[in-house]
């Protein structure tokens, strides 16, 4: 069973977002964190968003598949998925 | 290295203009993460090279293999999977394991280690190919269970380890250290079936960057070091020689000295490859010797030149074995128990590779034998490799006579009975001029390297020609030592590569080149196309001494000039012409 947290409200997210632009190289972080849906991010493609899923599993240990967060809001999405299954925020930071 | 870090290192710029490094990885399953991190692995040995990767379709590695054009890639990796030997072996069909099925599943891997070698030897044998075996766990498929090697397992481990043996005796392949691997990356975290089966790439993050690292590592191997300084007592062998005379000091199990032993041999098995070895020692000299006489040590006195032992700094010692050698320091290894003497020597040579003998740590010991080894590694063993001690030991014979009586040389050259061959002519299993091409510093015109594809663009280019020079005297054979590239018109050659192995100074077979140059292509005038480089300054000054002028860029030199100033070239010269002369 998964901790439900809810999301900080301060900006302290910085290993995520070098998560994202390690797989989006050509967005900005501004682009990838107001991104609606994934397929919104500059360079979106199948491949990076593989990338991005090894990515997040690599750096948190958390696997993610792919049909649970496409339809979200990107940035957001994927923070709340890492922090419900136990992910602090400062892990989401360092 | 982490995924994210590869990613990260890929978004780096490269210069517009650099030189692309292309690089054909040939494999059955989706490349994914395994090309992300070779790329960067690539992008970290070669910052200033355009990494260039393709890979073909998707669960056809031999077919791979044979689509792929060599003159556009500098270098092939193929990596193997049982999958792609026989795709029941995979865990993305269901060919089934049924127990009649085991004899056509080993009989059909070997059809395909079969065609691939058939393959592979269709490949030019100077394009730089790494070959990694298997590295995921067969499923379980066999009746005997997991603990258990079956009679069908033996048998495709056996098929495919004389497919190794068998590819690795080509020139320039290379097959990735299973033993290596294991040490790396554990089998047990190799193998991601979630991914596998999804998208069809099967290894782990991890295992996939380990992968990555070992075949950039491979591919384009380091120029090896050349020669190793060793000090003597509590490093070559236990005991300080001066205190415990020649009878006290030991290298035995028995004795418990059991790691100088293992030293003795490991450099033993390194001069046996044709790595210089030399001793610098505060030692006297004379009891030096008397240790060496010693038929119990493993390292014999034959394998070392020169000996250094005096009482003066070890740092003298060094310089006087690299003038010996005609070596750079970069291209030596220098280790001593003595944190001091080790801080000393790296200061005079701060180039130099100055290692800590760590004679009471055995982990850091068996780390220093594998550093070395590495350092040291060939991928084979040439002619001229069981040659260079020899060579070496006579240039200094022919170094000191200079040294003493300029005017010696003429009548100690005569006397050495000298022969030079030369070959004018474009053999495409010549790999000793592509290695002497692309591995010789200091007598090197202008530092240019070829890569595979330019060498093969080179061999088909009937405007360019090729000149080797090989040489042998009265005390030995040199074999193949200058490599000359240039194209001729009527009245003019112009020089674009011109190379000369160390080994060979001091013997006027750079004058005799250029007499062959002139009389071959009935040139006037020989244009050298120079290039200053940080280590080129022997060729340099032979130029800046010959030609009229100062050696700049394209230093000119006429046939009168030549004549003026060349000294007596006392050799007997034959030529030889070779295929596609």
């Amino acid at each position: 069973m998964y901790r439900r947290r809810y999301l900080p409200v301060d900006d302290r997210d910085d290993h995520l977002m070098r998560c994202f632009s390690s797989a989006f190289p050509s967005a900005t972080r501004d682009e990838i964190r107001t991104a609606k849906t994934f397929e919104a991010i500059p360079g979106w493609d199948s491949l990076r968003m593989v990338n991005l899923l090894a990515v997040l599993d690599d750096e948190f240990g958390v696997q993610i598949d792919l049909p649970e967060v496409l339809e979200l809001e990107p940035f957001d999405a994927v923070k709340r998925r890492l922090l419900e299954r136990g992910l602090t925020a400062k892990e989401l930071d360092e | 290295m982490k995924l994210i870090d590869a990613l990260e290192r890929l978004k780096a710029p490269v210069a517009e203009n650099a030189p692309p490094l292309r690089v054909f990885l040939a494999c059955g399953f989706t490349p994914l993460h395994l090309e992300t991190f070779l790329t960067a692995h690539l992008r970290n040995l070669y910052p200033a090279r355009r990494v260039e990767l393709n890979s073909g379709l998707f669960g056809d590695l031999i077919g791979n293999v044979e689509l792929l054009r060599p003159e556009e890639h500098d270098a092939l990796a193929v990596v193997i999977e049982w999958a792609d030997l026989d795709s029941r072996l995979g865990l993305r069909t269901l060919g089934g394991w049924e127990v009649e099925k085991l004899p056509d599943i080993v009989d059909s891997v070997k059809r395909s280690l079969d065609r691939l070698m058939c393959t592979l030897q269709k490949i030019p044998a100077v394009l730089p190919t790494c070959i990694c075996l298997p590295t995921l766990p067969l499923p379980p498929l066999f009746y005997t269970g997991t603990q258990t090697s079956s009679v069908f397992e033996l048998t495709l481990r056996r098929d495919l380890a004389s497919f190794a043996e068998a590819i690795s005796s080509r020139r320039q392949v290379q097959v990735v250290s299973g033993q290596r691997l294991d040490e790396n990356s554990p089998m047990g975290k190799r193998h991601d079936l979630r991914t596998e089966i999804n998208q069809g790439f099967p290894y782990r993050t991890f295992h996939a960057s380990v992968m990555g690292e070992l075949l950039a590592d491979l591919m384009f191997r380091r120029e090896p070091k050349k020669g190793l300084i060793t000090d003597l007592d509590d490093t070559l062998w236990a005991g300080i020689l001066g205190e415990v005379g020649v009878q006290g000091v030991h290298w035995r199990l028995d004795e418990h000295a059991q790691l100088h032993g293992l030293y003795q041999q490991f450099l033993a098995s390194l001069a046996s490859t044709g790595i210089l070895i030399a001793v610098a020692s505060k030692n006297d000299a004379a009891l030096v010797e008397r240790a060496f006489e010693r038929d119990d040590l493993l390292l014999s006195r034959k394998g070392v030149f020169p000996i250094e032992a005096h009482w003066r700094p070890k740092s003298e010692s060094v310089q006087h074995i690299l003038k010996k050698w005609n070596l750079l320091q970069d291209s030596v290894v220098f280790v001593d128990d003595s944190p001091m003497e080790v801080a000393e020597v790296q200061r005079a040579f701060p180039e130099m590779e100055c290692l800590l003998f760590p004679k009471d740590d055995y982990s850091a010991f068996w780390g220093l034998l594998s550093h070395l080894r590495n350092r040291f590694a060939k991928p084979r063993i040439s002619e001229e490799d069981s040659l260079r001690l020899q060579s070496i030991r006579d240039s200094s014979a022919f170094l000191e006579p200079v040294d003493r009586e300029p005017n010696s040389l003429d009548d100690f050259l005569q006397q050495a009975e000298g022969r030079l061959t030369f070959r004018c002519g474009k053999p495409v299993e010549d790999a000793r001029a592509f290695e002497l091409i692309n591995k010789t510093n200091q007598f090197n015109l202008n530092g240019k390297r070829y890569d595979w594809a330019a060498w093969s663009k080179f061999l088909k280019d009937s405007q360019r020609c090729l000149v080797t020079v090989s040489y042998e005297d009265k005390f030995g054979k040199l074999g193949k030592v200058a490599v000359l590239i240039g194209s001729s018109t009527a009245t003019k050659f112009v020089v674009e590569s011109w190379v000369m192995s160390c080994r060979a100074f001091s013997r006027r077979i750079e004058f005799h080149s250029l007499q062959y140059i002139f009389d071959k292509f009935g040139a006037d005038e020989i244009v050298f196309e120079l290039q200053a480089t940080n280590r080129n300054g022997p060729l340099t000054a032979f130029l800046q001494e010959l030609v009229d002028g100062p050696a700049g860029a394209n230093p000119r030199l006429t046939r009168s000039s030549f004549l003026r100033k060349a000294p007596k070239t006392p050799h007997h010269v034959q030529e030889e012409v070779s295929a596609g002369g």
